[in-house]
């Protein structure tokens, strides 16, 4: 099911809990990555464009890349309302139109393990490695595999201003992938439902993927205080280089 | 009204009923035949009966049965449980604290964790009581949830989606109204340490309708029942983490604790 297609719009974007720590995983970004303003960023499935105008806004030089439309117009939107130049660029992450052109990519916050075909997970990675240029790093940003499967709780729901937003997730193990329902009941009567699934990696798995994509020197941070890894981190921050 | 009496609901009922494996019935009616040794045409109270899922079942071997609810609602489904099962059965609607039984009952069953409604001493009483109903030679089974595993496996959110899939049953909210739109039941918790309890909040949604109930059961670990079994008199009390009588562990989810009047 290609339900990235189906879910990436204004009413995830309403929902969406990450909008307020934009300016947080910015900051952490920019230390992780030790950015210089002359830097060509790719901000790789950019959404509605929180974290590449954030950056925008610190004067680093970013492009957005998404393949949601409505989200795009969101980003374009918001850019214009600061003032920004922030590029922002549709496409599929399985073919990115640049080549040796970024000096830094961020795949922040899950956008990775969006396919079915592992060949197509890989095939991201793949082109992140042409996209950037020799030298170039990237900031990967994965839940671990390790703290999912430990602290793993079916459902959840929270009661916000004028829904009530249910969680349920389910993992696979067999496809190592967590299957996840949003249930939004509005006050005022109507019930929504928005599905995805993400691949979930260990990070041994991580790893060997982006050694066969060619990346060297990969280093590892276990979460967004940049604390090192450990088995029981929550995330999987991995950074890792073209070779020159 | 107590909270119980809010709870549990017809909602509440068929959600249950819908949560039991199939066969659970008859293994458990298997057990208190066991572990009680009953005798043909022994006097059995079914005390928390519900809709009647054990007394019917007892009553089908040929026991003697008298199921106590204070929910007249669910009496009323029992009583027509047991018609259309074609056995005899005494319902009595009544408050589980208020029996006053002498000596009456082979055995006392409170299945299903029908134990910790109420206050630690009114908790503490019914045992009490249970005892005095019981006769010389009587057995008691108590089933319930294990403290240890509520500690263990403590989730303080929870919900669910009701469909329309109840035949039987009146609905203070239809699960699904004519328009299509579901009934969500959302639940939240907190464990209080002073107390041992879990109170509880559930909200019924649907469309823009909601109705608000709350829970607040204690949970008992195996040695506090031991103890409040001995104080009401019960002597060789035993527990065992499943039908198949194996040992109880800290992950053991329901308990099987036997209490006998010797």
């Amino acid at each position: 099911m290609e339900w990235w297609k189906e879910i990436f719009g204004e009413l995830y974007f309403k929902i969406d809990g990450a909008k307020k720590w934009a300016h947080r995983d910015s900051e952490a970004i920019e230390l992780i990555l030790e950015l210089k303003k002359e830097d060509a960023i790719l901000d790789l499935a950019c959404g509605y464009g929180r974290i590449a105008i954030e950056l925008s806004k610190k004067n680093y030089m970013v492009m957005g890349f998404d393949l949601s439309q409505s989200f795009l117009e969101l980003a374009k939107k918001a850019a214009k309302r600061e003032n920004l130049a922030v590029q922002f660029v549709r496409g599929d992450m399985r073919r990115i139109p640049f080549k040796g052109r970024f000096d830094c990519i961020i795949n922040w916050q899950t956008s990775f393990g969006y396919f079915e075909d592992e060949e197509d997970n890989f095939r991201v990675l793949q082109e992140v490695y042409w996209a950037l240029k020799p030298g170039g790093k990237l900031l990967l940003d994965v839940v671990n595999r390790n703290n999912l499967i430990k602290r793993f709780a079916t459902k959840n729901w929270t009661e916000r201003e004028d829904y009530y937003f249910l969680v349920e997730d389910k993992f696979n193990p067999l496809t190592s992938r967590l299957e996840t329902d949003w249930i939004l009941i509005w006050k005022k009567g109507d019930v929504r439902k928005l599905s995805h699934s993400v691949r979930i990696y260990s990070l041994h798995e991580i790893r060997t993927m982006l050694k066969k994509a060619g990346f060297i020197d990969i280093k590892v941070l276990g979460n967004y205080q940049g604390e090192d890894f450990n088995a029981a981190s929550s995330r999987i921050i991995t950074l890792c280089w073209r070779g020159g | 009204m107590e909270w119980w009496e809010e709870l549990y609901d017809d909602i509440r009922m068929r959600e249950m009923f819908e949560k039991i494996p199939k066969g659970r019935t008859e293994a458990q009616v298997n057990f208190v035949e066991k572990v009680c040794s009953l005798k043909k045409r022994a006097k059995i109270l079914d005390l928390g009966c519900g809709w009647g899922r054990h007394s019917i079942e007892l009553a089908k071997r040929g026991y003697k049965v008298t199921g106590l609810e204070i929910n007249p609602s669910y009496i009323k489904e029992a009583k027509k449980r047991a018609s259309s099962a074609e056995v005899a059965i005494d319902f009595v609607e009544k408050d589980m604290r208020k029996i006053s039984f002498k000596e009456e009952f082979d055995a006392i069953v409170l299945l299903w964790n029908s134990f910790g409604y109420f206050s630690d001493e009114e908790n503490e009483n019914l045992i009490k009581n249970i005892y005095k109903a019981l006769k010389r030679g009587g057995c008691f089974l108590l089933e319930i949830i294990n403290r240890d595993w509520i500690v263990r496996h403590f989730t303080s959110k929870n919900w669910q989606m009701l469909d329309d899939t109840c035949e039987f049953v009146r609905f203070e909210i239809p699960a699904v109204d004519r328009t299509g739109v579901p009934t969500f039941i959302l639940e939240e918790r907190k464990f209080i340490p002073e107390e041992s309890r879990v109170k509880g909040k559930l909200t019924y949604i649907q469309g823009n309708r909601r109705i608000e109930k709350t829970t607040n059961f204690r949970f008992y670990s195996f040695h506090e029942i031991r103890a409040i079994f001995e104080s009401a008199g019960f002597k060789e009390t035993q527990g065992y983490g499943s039908l198949e009588e194996t040992p109880i562990e800290l992950d053991t989810h329901l308990m099987e604790i036997i209490g006998r009047k010797l």
